[in-house]
């Protein structure tokens, strides 16, 4: 069973990795989309998104890193049907 | 299609969950799935009073919630604990508190914890929102 985390703060992705396994996903929304311009983010797992309106109103869009997909909400709700549960990390 | 329910603890003036959970919501019905019950909770269920007054020129989350539930049906309901120690209050629960006014919005509803467990055995996804 594979499941999508919800990060929605940077500094919360750090707590949640040790239960991440590399065929689950990681979603950035909200303030934690910073995490996708930086190189230091670097996760074991294969599956890396980050919501592109949430870096655009932060004006960091142009510094994403290519290592983290960028989704639209559309495809955030597929994501959440495409994997078995998802998990928001509070 | 698939039936998803949402679980929002998001404050409304203090963090982007609440906006996130409309557009996320929003986007779900236009693609053709349902959407069975939207549950507030924690500091959450502070959008359900009829009372919030913001600058004409700021997004009313409590409206945009009310539209959204009456156009698509939805059910938006807000955890009876969490709204009291808060001051949201529907008529019968004033009554019951010995309180001098109500103030939750008609969109909404008071209810128990046992409307999120039956959301989640009903509903093929719960997303979160905080």
């Amino acid at each position: 069973m594979n499941s999508l985390y919800i990060i929605n703060n940077p500094q919360k992705l750090s707590e949640a990795l040790p239960f991440i396994g590399e065929n689950d996903g990681i979603l950035l929304i909200e303030d934690a989309v910073v995490l996708a311009t930086s190189d230091s983010a670097q996760t074991h797992c294969k599956n890396q998104f980050a919501l592109e309106e949430d870096l655009i109103a932060r004006g960091v869009k142009d510094k994403s890193q290519a290592s983290w997909e960028l989704v639209d909400y559309p495809r955030f709700v597929e994501l959440t049907l495409t994997f078995d549960k998802s998990i928001t990390w509070l | 299609m698939a039936t998803f329910s949402l679980l929002v603890t998001a404050n409304p003036y203090s963090s982007q969950g609440q906006f996130s959970a409309i557009e996320f919501a929003r986007t779900l019905l236009e693609q053709g799935h349902n959407l069975l019950r939207v549950f507030f909770y924690a500091d959450g269920v502070l959008v359900a009073s009829r009372l919030h007054a913001p600058p004409a020129d700021e997004i009313n989350l409590t409206k945009s919630w009310a539209k959204l539930a009456i156009e698509k049906d939805i059910e938006l309901i807000a955890c009876v604990t969490a709204a009291n120690k808060r001051g949201i209050v529907n008529a019968s629960e004033a009554e019951r508190n010995a309180l001098t006014g109500d103030n939750l919005d008609p969109a909404f509803e008071i209810s128990g914890l046992g409307q999120l467990t039956e959301a989640m055995l009903e509903s093929d996804r719960v997303i979160t929102f905080g």
